[in-house]
């Protein structure tokens, strides 16, 4: 096993795919597993598993039924409950990676309503991103300079010819597609020339062609009459964007510290496939690196991982409204990152505020288990191995470490108060705030 | 009606019954209370954010240059509307609230502050003040998180923390020092059998990755956080100034509650954000000045109530000032230097360097000629009695802006 090599893994000996190996898959391409889905990716094997997260298509019924909610809850121009909404569809979502896609492509594109005011382009600038999400980079970075939303988050209306507003330009360099260090000042004074008339109207893309600047330009070594479209283009075939890209979809589903030959290898690995998200995502998926055993546990939850998590794996009914407030209380409000840099994940999500509001929050959550005694009809052994029906198996992939099984062994878990206890116990463990 | 439809429709408010309830518990902090800890006559920094870059030039207006006036048609403020500090500069005219202080004799602005190469991007530039260096391979640990390392003491209260509902700055960034963030003091609360969760998660683990043991120590700090802060909540605080009703305003009261207590915390960083005014600046820009001064000045009203302002000292900065000429959006572009405020009766009261050459820009930006890290070396040195060396790897030339102490 190499931890930076893209080579399929083939399970076997020691490294058999076993429940943890499954629940790891499920929940860097979900929001934590319930106990049928763990069971249903032990039946398939991680090949036909990852296959079925990736290819498993919209049902457009239910599609269209939600997307009515959604657009009825915008027009109400109510944002807290739009991210209520986002957050629910996330919690009962039929394509998981596809919903963790959509999720990492708002904090990498990080546009906030506390600028644009208007849920309604909110709402559209999330139904663009869902489109393009799992495609060709370009058309997304394409659709994201067009999006009425980005237009007025970075100011595009009023970056006009003669008069040149250097703010998409320069996020589109350095957070969208290259990052710091692969482009020149005189690049994005151009690029903004490039992007001059690309406005909105009434909440849609317009085309200003009188406030387009014609001129010549030279972008990144390449010289003409070139228009936003262009330096998209340009951007998303430059090396550094599909390193750039690697070095994202690296930290959203694999290692908070991804190794430069792995960021290299699936940069490579996107480049060969013109950056498409899907078909590199595929090939990351079924990794030695993504099984690696450096890997496991290694990333910190963010608090929606964290919420959806227990809400899904101890099959919480959690209302709307309070999933949107305690994700915002430990700081992540979708809808409103902090900056145009998103959230920075990982370390950052933790500090005293928002680790107590996750202590709280697993407390709440245990107690609304339902006859959580039932749960521990199967006592844990000394090594923590049990049957699946366990908490411990089902929050801790069978791994719950010695001194909590000590801990938890000292409760009697025939009672429902200290079964919620034992819950409680697990839920506040610093494994179980490990992706 | 499909089960999906229900599901989405039967959460009503109704059913909220509070998961992460921080109940908000009215009652401020008592002095009584933490008699026990280390009370003191310790000086306290507080440091202030302007996030987004803060236009230095419409903030200490150089009224008296014919330039000024012609870099910024639109944005120019006239000379007349200008709160004079001299006979070059002058306060931004919704800055009542730091010209009262500067009457006072406690507000002393330093002039062109910044440093070499300034970056223009929001995320370097921010980088750069916060670690206090330009080396981009030595930003692990901000300057006041280095602090923190030096200074912090087992059992003590924390030597520095964040009071703000922002992102955790790189500034208080530390090797082990533990140093919290703090959203609302008066809803810090652990719910449930606490002392029993902290035990838990306090076992010793083996074989524990760097981050699981930093998410343990945080879970641990958290806990032990939110009991000194529950123990220093008491009704005992008779004296409370009035704060007007601004975000930062509400940060400064707490910290001022923090102070009053006698926590034992020496530096609380928080922030305003909302500078980065590319476009229609303003509609924007004075209202945040307005915050920024009279939520400043109710604080030290406040604490002087008290007998507590003169322990205490408020260090303002931005990441960056903005492009001197304004751009066609009625707004400004980033730029490089920009003048800094220090504030407090130990505050040398005044201007501290000269009226930006506008004459003489870099790339169209007001160059640096005090390095922000000298400002820093000062209020390290002659505020908080600490070796500004140790905290900043070098020496700087250092301003003299803590001057009465």
């Amino acid at each position: 096993m190499d931890s930076t090599s893209l080579k399929a893994w083939i399970p076997g000996g020691k490294k058999p795919w076993d429940q943890a190996r499954a629940a790891h898959l499920l929940r860097r391409t979900g929001f934590a597993p319930t106990i049928s889905e763990v069971r249903q990716a032990l039946l398939d094997g991680p090949g036909k598993t990852i296959d079925k997260l990736i290819d498993t298509t919209i049902d457009s019924q239910r599609h269209d039924e939600l997307d009515e909610i959604g657009r009825g809850i915008a027009a109400r121009q109510d944002i807290e409950a739009l991210r209520g909404w986002w957050l629910m569809r996330m919690r009962y979502t039929t394509r998981p990676l596809h919903a963790r896609l959509a999720l990492m492509w708002h904090n990498h594109f990080a546009t906030s309503n506390a600028k644009i005011g208007s849920p309604p382009m909110m709402l559209t600038q999330l139904r663009s991103i869902e489109k393009y999400a799992a495609g060709q980079f370009f058309d997304l970075l394409l659709a994201m300079s067009k999006d009425p939303a980005m237009i007025v988050w970075l100011d595009g209306a009023l970056n006009l010819k003669g008069r040149p507003n250097e703010n998409y330009a320069r996020e589109l360099f350095e957070l969208f597609s290259l990052g710091a260090g692969n482009y020149t000042e005189k690049d994005i004074q151009e690029s903004a020339r490039a992007f001059t008339g690309w406005s909105q109207k009434n909440s849609v893309y317009r085309f200003r062609q009188r406030e387009h600047d014609e001129g010549e330009k030279i972008i990144l070594g390449t010289r003409g009459n070139l228009n936003g479209t262009d330096v998209c283009s340009i951007a998303s075939k430059h090396p550094a964007c599909a390193r750039f890209i690697a070095s994202r979809l690296l930290h959203e589903f694999v290692t908070p510290a991804p190794e430069d030959q792995l960021v290299q290898n699936l940069a490579d690995e996107l480049a060969k496939s013109d950056m498409n998200i899907a078909e590199s995502l595929r090939t990351l998926l079924k990794s030695e690196a993504f099984f690696h055993a450096s890997a496991y546990r290694a990333r910190i939850k963010s608090p929606i991982e964290y919420v959806l998590g227990m809400a899904r794996s101890l099959d919480l009914d959690v209302p709307a409204q309070l999933l949107a407030s305690v994700t915002v209380q430990m700081s992540q409000s979708v809808f409103e990152p902090p900056s145009v840099k998103g959230w920075d994940g990982h370390r950052a999500w933790i500090n005293s505020t928002t680790m107590l509001v996750r202590l709280n929050a697993a407390q709440h959550a245990a107690e609304m288990v339902q006859k959580p005694e039932d749960f521990f009809a199967t006592p844990l052994s000394a090594d923590g191995t049990s049957d699946i029906r366990s908490f411990g198996d089902l929050l801790l992939d069978g791994r719950v470490p010695a001194p909590l099984v000590q801990r938890l062994k000292a409760l009697d878990t025939s009672k429902a108060a200290q079964a919620h206890q034992a819950i409680n116990l697990l839920l506040t463990s610093p494994e179980y705030q490990m992706a | 009606m499909s089960t999906t439809r229900r599901t989405f429709l039967g959460q009503g408010l109704g059913a909220a019954t509070l998961m992460a309830s921080g109940a908000t518990l009215p009652g401020f902090l008592s002095r009584t209370a933490l008699a026990t800890l280390p009370s003191n006559d310790e000086t306290i920094l507080v440091v202030i954010q302007l996030t987004g870059g803060n236009d230095g030039i419409n903030t200490v207006i150089p009224y008296a240059d014919d330039l000024y006036h012609k870099a910024r048609p639109t944005l120019g403020i006239a000379p007349n509307r200008v709160l004079k500090l001299n006979d070059q500069l002058g306060l931004h005219p919704d800055m009542e609230g730091f010209q009262s202080l500067h009457d006072q004799g406690m507000l002393s602005v330093v002039m062109n502050v910044g440093y070499p190469n300034p970056d223009r991007s929001h995320f370097k530039s921010m980088d750069i003040w916060h670690s206090a260096t330009l080396d981009k391979n030595a930003r692990a640990t901000g300057w006041l998180g280095r602090l923190a390392d030096e200074q912090s003491r087992a059992g003590a209260p924390p030597f520095a923390m964040q009071l703000d509902d922002q992102t955790f700055p790189l500034a208080l960034r530390s090797d082990h020092a533990a140093v919290p963030s703090v959203r609302d003091v008066r809803s810090f609360h652990l719910n449930g059998k606490a002392d029993q969760i902290r035990k838990v998660i306090q076992d010793k683990r083996q074989n524990a990755t760097q981050d699981l043991l930093f998410v343990q120590r945080a879970a641990v700090e958290s806990c032990n956080n939110a009991k000194r802060i529950e123990s220093a909540q008491a009704s005992q605080r008779v004296v409370r100034g009035k704060y007007p009703a601004f975000g930062l305003a509400n940060k400064l009261s707490q910290i001022s509650d923090l102070i009053a207590a006698g926590f034992g915390t020496r530096v609380y960083y928080t922030s305003l954000g909302g500078f980065d005014t590319h476009a229609r600046q303003v509609l924007r820009h004075g209202s945040l000045l307005r915050e920024l001064s009279e939520s400043v000045n109710a604080f030290y009203a406040d604490l002087a109530q008290q007998g507590l302002a003169k322990r205490v000292l408020v260090l303002t900065f931005s990441e960056f000032g903005r492009r001197v000429k304004e751009n066609g959006s009625r707004g400004t572009d980033h730029g490089a230097a920009a003048p800094m405020f220090v504030i407090g009766p130990a505050s040398q009261a005044g201007i501290i360097g000269k009226s930006p050459d506008l004459g003489n820009l870099v790339e169209g930006d007001v160059p640096f000629q005090t390095d922000f890290r000298g400002v820093y070396s000062d209020v390290l040195q002659n505020w908080l009695k600490t070796d500004p060396e140790k905290v900043l790897g070098r020496s700087f030339k250092t301003t003299r802006v803590v001057g009465k102490t």
